[in-house]
């Protein structure tokens, strides 16, 4: 092989080898921009579901209305007719268990609020708030828990 | 070195150069993108707790972003600098289609009919100038609306046909009177009437919509076409899920609670029939209704019984 070749196959091989360089050095970069829009999109649904606990006692679906008025408690007579329509409400919740525990001076029994499971998860937060929870059948307020559970 | 191999070494330090600039220069995209990206997600959440904070009761707000940003709302999401999308599927917002700039006024209102439904956000862009054709009606609409919308404004049928709509494209005219003709004004897609009563019809250019109570006046005020014919659908809805759940309420009332006086059946009779009307969108029938389940209602407090709403 003569020197002028062995240049040129030398050359080639500097590209060559230059090319595979910044290759691997977009993919990396690539991956961590990836991983960086993901753990942003991870966080703007933690705070989605942070704010849940806030929003939960608020929705006129479970708070406590007498006369027109509402007040700051949940109806659990209501929590019992959601029941029937919380499939509706998959758009909102998402894969998420909420419940209510009558915690005093009740018996700890937990009440179902909405529950819609996937079948596979990675891994499950849990938030929880007390709140004050209105028996209709005892007509009596009691303290109780909301429990929020998110699957993802 | 001779002639050929000064070429082939020439060649490589382009193509090696080059490389090593596309490298630096896409980097540079990329990290430009991304650091955009992350400053508009900050900005979509800083706006979606804000809405989020406002929508536990009756509220408003002047929301102020540190620079001028172009957001597109939609029914379900809102996109901000045509990048990052922000899902709030759980609201019901009446916005305009666009919004370019660093300061807006967030408004939640009660919806109640005769329970209470939801807070709707409405949404108004600071620089859009809404002017509302002066009447007896027009008046008590602007003395409820917050001193923070600073575009909002009375005038008078006569005056309106002299002002210059040089900015005609962030210029509303709402009226709560057909008789008040705007057709020479060009730009007619920004123009709504809107019936002086408590439950009608709200008409843009092109169609009509109904609207149930005071809290959807000013969420046709506020709102564009495309807005405010999503979010009334939504609106249906959530009456139709609210409703549904009072209509169990009497059912559960009526198993645990009922007695010689106290009989919920005919509430949820009642609850039903207006579920029904909502659905067909035959708002007189909602109205005739509404007040039949109004006087139910009282009238299970007047018997001392435990009231559904």
């Amino acid at each position: 092989m003569r020197r002028g070749e062995l240049q040129i196959y030398e050359s080639v091989l500097v590209i060559f080898f230059f090319i595979l360089m910044f290759l691997l050095g977009f993919i990396f970069f690539n991956k961590y921009t990836v991983d960086n829009v993901k753990e942003q999109a991870l966080k703007y649904e933690e705070l989605k579901f942070q704010e849940l606990i806030a929003i939960i006692p608020s929705m006129y679906e479970f708070r406590c209305s007498f006369s027109f008025s509402d007040y700051e408690c949940i109806d659990l007579s209501k929590v019992w007719a959601f029941n029937r329509i919380s499939k509706d409400y998959f758009n909102i919740f998402g894969y998420k268990k909420i419940s209510i525990k009558d915690v005093y001076p009740g018996d700890e029994e937990e009440i179902l609020v909405y529950e819609k499971v996937p079948r596979k998860y990675k891994t499950r937060r849990i938030i929880s708030s007390p709140i004050s929870i209105y028996n209709t059948m005892e007509d009596t307020y009691h303290v109780g828990v909301l429990r929020i559970e998110w699957y993802y | 070195m001779n002639k050929a191999q000064m070429q082939i070494h020439w060649i490589f330090v382009i193509a090696a150069g080059s490389i090593i600039l596309l490298f630096f220069f896409g980097f540079g995209l990329k990290y430009k993108d991304l650091e955009t990206t992350k400053l508009n997600v900050e900005i979509a959440k800083h706006i979606g707790s804000s809405v989020s904070g406002l929508k536990t009761g009756e509220q408003f707000k002047t929301v102020k972003l540190n620079e001028k940003t172009k957001i597109d709302f939609s029914c379900d999401e809102f996109k901000i600098n045509n990048d990052f999308k922000y899902d709030w599927s759980e609201n019901i917002v009446f916005s305009p289609d666009a919004i370019n700039s660093d300061k807006f006024v967030v408004w939640t209102k009660k919806v109640q009919l005769p329970y209470s439904i939801d807070n709707i956000v409405i949404i108004s862009d600071l620089s859009q100038k809404i002017y509302l054709i002066e009447s007896e009606f027009s008046r008590s609409i602007k003395s409820l609306i917050p001193d923070d919308f600073t575009n909002v404004q009375l005038i008078q049928f006569d005056d309106l046909q002299d002002l210059n709509f040089k900015d005609s494209h962030n210029v509303k005219i709402v009226s709560f009177s057909e008789s008040n003709s705007l057709n020479n004004y060009k730009n007619k897609d920004k123009m709504v009437y809107i019936d002086p009563e408590d439950y009608g019809r709200v008409h843009y250019t092109n169609e009509d919509y109904n609207f149930l109570g005071k809290s959807m006046i000013f969420a046709a005020i506020f709102s564009s076409n495309n807005s405010y014919s999503c979010s009334y659908n939504k609106l249906i809805k959530k009456i139709v899920l609210i409703t549904d759940v009072y209509y169990y309420k009497a059912r559960y009332l009526q198993d645990c609670c009922s007695n010689f006086r106290c009989s919920y059946a005919n509430v949820a009779d009642v609850l039903s029939r207006f579920s029904n009307s909502v659905k067909n969108t035959d708002i007189n029938n909602v109205n005739m209704v509404k007040n039949e389940l109004i006087s139910n209602n009282e009238d299970l407090y007047r018997k001392d019984c435990k009231v559904v709403f």
